[in-house]
């Protein structure tokens, strides 16, 4: 499966899974369970993509700038 | 070993700087009866990394405050101490051991949520300065989102950019720059009460010095007899191609089995661009609650790489006699996998409700530890994090 294959595929899947579903207010308790909601996580994680873009050719996670650190 | 930090004028201003903000800010986080309630984080954390020929250690800390009226302001400062330098760092046959310090200050000025014809839209601005003694970097972004269909879907778009001084401590004569323009667009999507979908696309342009000006590839190697093996060549300074095109597709699934107060995220990532480097990993993360104040996080991430098409073929560390492209002896663009584990702990102190602690009732302390398996040169290494978040 090349590449381009794997990122439309990613997009239609997106794109199905939009609309699919309507969860209301009162049912949402459990999206502010750990690991549903990563916020509190992110400063944690920070140094370790740093860590990750230094050593890998792609970047961590919801990123795919380059530079910032002198690590290349 | 002495540790040499050396603080810039700079540096020093910009601290100056984020403690008038921070000072400026009402001196107690408390409620306001006539227009609402000033809420917020702040959080230190004492991180460590540890490969074969580097250490790293690095404290961090971020203040985020929301006023009464929605502005969110964030400030964060860390300071990056690499005690030891890496083969891959210096392109030398063995370690050359030197201390550098890294500043990096950050604020995020603005953020707002706002309700735009029933929708909640987000806005804020973010960016970044590091300093160091040959790296000058200044990141900054702007984002947004949209929050449709009573919050069942969120849309998200970003634009960054980096503007980077590359300079060297071995030639005074020596000055690049790096620069690169970042879009990114998210979806995130409510399946059901318990299972969330989150997608992300992220493509990046980059010109400039994207090498490194320490390291050294060798060239003019030879195969020595009855091997296919290069060896000998001489050092010339790494020259990549002074362009890169980066496309980044993530997703992510999280699920929360409430019968085990059990969540399973369930990511992946795929990633190419323009030099060739094709990237998958998968990674499952597993977060277990012991109680109600007490959490266990495991996870397992894969990581595999192509190597860039300017690479010394898989198997050399040289490139051949008449050789005359791009050149590089960047482990990380090299082919290679990686296998990570790792363990989070994290405890809220509740238990200090009615004590003479009271106020750090609401605090949660962290620690947690990685341990990653990789074939590129760079080899195996630790990284650990530990801090406390308080929020007001």
């Amino acid at each position: 499966m090349s590449d381009w294959s794997i990122l439309v595929a990613g997009l239609a899947l997106t794109l199905g899974a939009l609309g699919c579903s309507h969860v209301k207010p009162y049912e949402r308790e459990y999206m502010t369970r750990p690991g549903m909601e990563s916020a509190n996580e992110e400063f944690a994680l920070e140094f370790e993509a740093h860590a990750q873009n230094a050593r890998e050719g792609a970047p961590g996670r919801g990123s795919v700038a380059g530079g910032g650190c002198g690590c290349n | 070993m002495q540790l040499n930090v050396r603080v810039s004028t700079v540096a020093a201003a910009a601290l100056a700087a984020l403690a008038a903000v921070a000072l400026g800010l009402p001196p107690i986080a408390a409620a306001d009866e006539s227009s609402g309630t000033w809420t917020g984080n702040a959080e230190g954390r004492l991180n460590y990394f540890l490969e074969r020929s580097t250490r790293v250690v690095m404290p961090a800390a971020r203040v985020d405050v929301e006023a009464p009226n929605g502005i969110r302001v964030r400030a964060s400062y860390m300071m990056d101490v690499i005690s030891s330098a890496s083969i891959a760092q210096t392109g030398g046959e063995s370690d050359a051991v030197f201390t550098e310090t890294r500043h990096g200050i950050g604020a995020i000025g603005v953020g707002k949520r706002i309700d735009v014809g029933g929708a909640e839209v987000d806005l804020s601005i973010a960016g970044t300065y590091s300093i160091e003694d040959d790296y000058r970097s200044l990141l900054y972004g702007i984002g947004g989102s949209v929050a449709l269909d009573e919050k069942n879907t969120t849309l998200s778009l970003g634009l960054t950019r980096v503007d980077d001084t590359i300079e060297s401590n071995i030639d005074d004569m020596f000055s690049e720059r790096l620069s690169g323009t970042t879009v990114g667009v998210g979806l995130e999507q409510l399946l059901s009460p318990v299972l969330k979908l989150n997608v992300g696309y992220q493509i990046s342009y980059l010109e400039g010095f994207l090498g490194n000006p320490y390291r050294r590839a060798l060239v003019g190697a030879r195969a020595q007899p009855g091997t296919t093996q290069l060896m000998g060549g001489l050092p010339r300074a790494e020259a990549p191609p002074d362009e890169r095109l980066r496309h980044n597709l993530e997703g992510q699934l999280s699920w929360y089995l409430p019968g085990s107060l059990t969540t399973l995220q369930l990511y992946f990532r795929t990633y190419l661009d323009s030099w060739d480097i094709k990237a998958q990993t998968p990674e499952l993360r597993i977060y277990q609650e012991l109680g109600a104040d007490l959490l266990l996080r495991a996870r397992y991430r894969y990581y595999t790489q192509t190597r860039a098409e300017f690479a010394p073929e898989d198997g050399q560390t040289a490139y051949p006699v008449g050789y005359d492209g791009p050149l590089t002896n960047d482990p990380k663009m090299t082919s290679f996998d990686s296998h990570q584990i790792g363990l989070r702990l994290a405890y809220r102190l509740t238990f200090l409700t009615g004590t003479f602690l009271d106020f750090a009732r609401n605090v949660t302390l962290d620690i947690s530890g990685d341990r990653q398996f990789c074939t590129s040169s760079f080899g195996n290494y630790w990284i650990a994090t530990a801090g406390g978040r308080v929020p007001f």
